[in-house]
């Protein structure tokens, strides 16, 4: 397995670093361009909620971001220093009062994107998310499609 | 991100370039439709042309922006936006509520009309 470890203070300019680290990752597993970029948003996104919502841009406080890298999937790990909260009472953001409000868009483009999405609680939020590398034969018969 | 405003046909137009993205370009979206509005206007255009990436605090301003204007009686449309910002802002169902034009003189003419 591979690995890849970020520490980073809570600073919004940190947001585009673990972006550059995410598109080297996802290149280095085999996504094609679109599965980078939505991979990339999910994971800036839960980057962005740790830095803003759980640490709350304290910059003492460490966001934490590792990737792993095995034969058939990439793992994520965001990790913060916040207080955690409530899953289920974050808001639906497809509800019509909330279409154009901004809370709950965030982790429900994680979903959408990822295959997999869980969060924990243990000290500070823990999210995981996870995608199924693709196949290289795959990719070349979707590219030959288009 | 980079942000420029004009004025065509009564319609203020708001050049976007870049990421619409937390900490800066969604700062730079909220500042260029306040502008517009305290300047007077009611009728703007957000131009995606050059627009690269939007996550979920540039959808917030989005959101924000519509609201603001909507309270005033004025409009917030889109036009010339990629097809990968599209993607994102249809999964999210936030560009149901704008008229989105395929290029900015349709955006104009529409709006200059109205």
């Amino acid at each position: 397995m591979r690995k890849v470890h970020l520490s980073l203070a809570s600073e919004y300019d940190n947001i585009d670093l673990v972006d550059s680290v995410t598109e080297a990752c996802l290149r280095f597993a085999g996504f094609d361009e679109t599965l980078t970029e939505h991979m990339t948003l999910a994971i800036r996104e839960a980057a962005a909620n740790a830095i803003k919502h759980g640490n709350r841009q304290q910059p003492e406080k460490i966001a934490e971001v590792v990737f792993e890298i095995d034969d058939e999937t990439i793992t994520v790990h965001i990790r913060d220093q916040g207080e955690g909260f409530e899953v289920e009472e974050v808001p639906d953001p497809l509800a019509p009062e909330n279409i154009l409000k901004g809370a709950g868009r965030g982790i429900f483009l994680m979903r959408q994107l990822m295959d997999e999405v869980s969060f924990a609680f243990d000290g500070g939020t823990h999210v995981t998310m996870r995608k199924e590398r693709p196949v290289a034969g795959d990719q070349d018969e979707a590219g030959e499609e288009e | 991100m980079n942000v420029s405003t004009r004025t065509r046909e009564g319609v203020t137009v708001v050049d976007l370039e870049g990421k619409i993205t937390i900490g800066r370009g969604d700062v730079a979206l909220r500042d260029a439709v306040n502008a517009a509005i305290d300047d007077g206007s009611r009728a703007v255009v957000l131009n995606f042309a050059k627009v690269k990436s939007m996550d979920s605090s540039g959808m917030a301003e989005l959101g924000a922006a519509y609201r603001r204007m909507d309270d005033l009686g004025g409009t917030v449309a889109l036009c010339s936006v990629p097809a990968n910002v599209t993607e994102i802002l249809r999964m999210t169902q936030i560009i149901t509520v704008f008229d989105v034009y395929p290029d900015e003189d349709e955006a104009v003419a529409a709006m200059s009309s109205g």
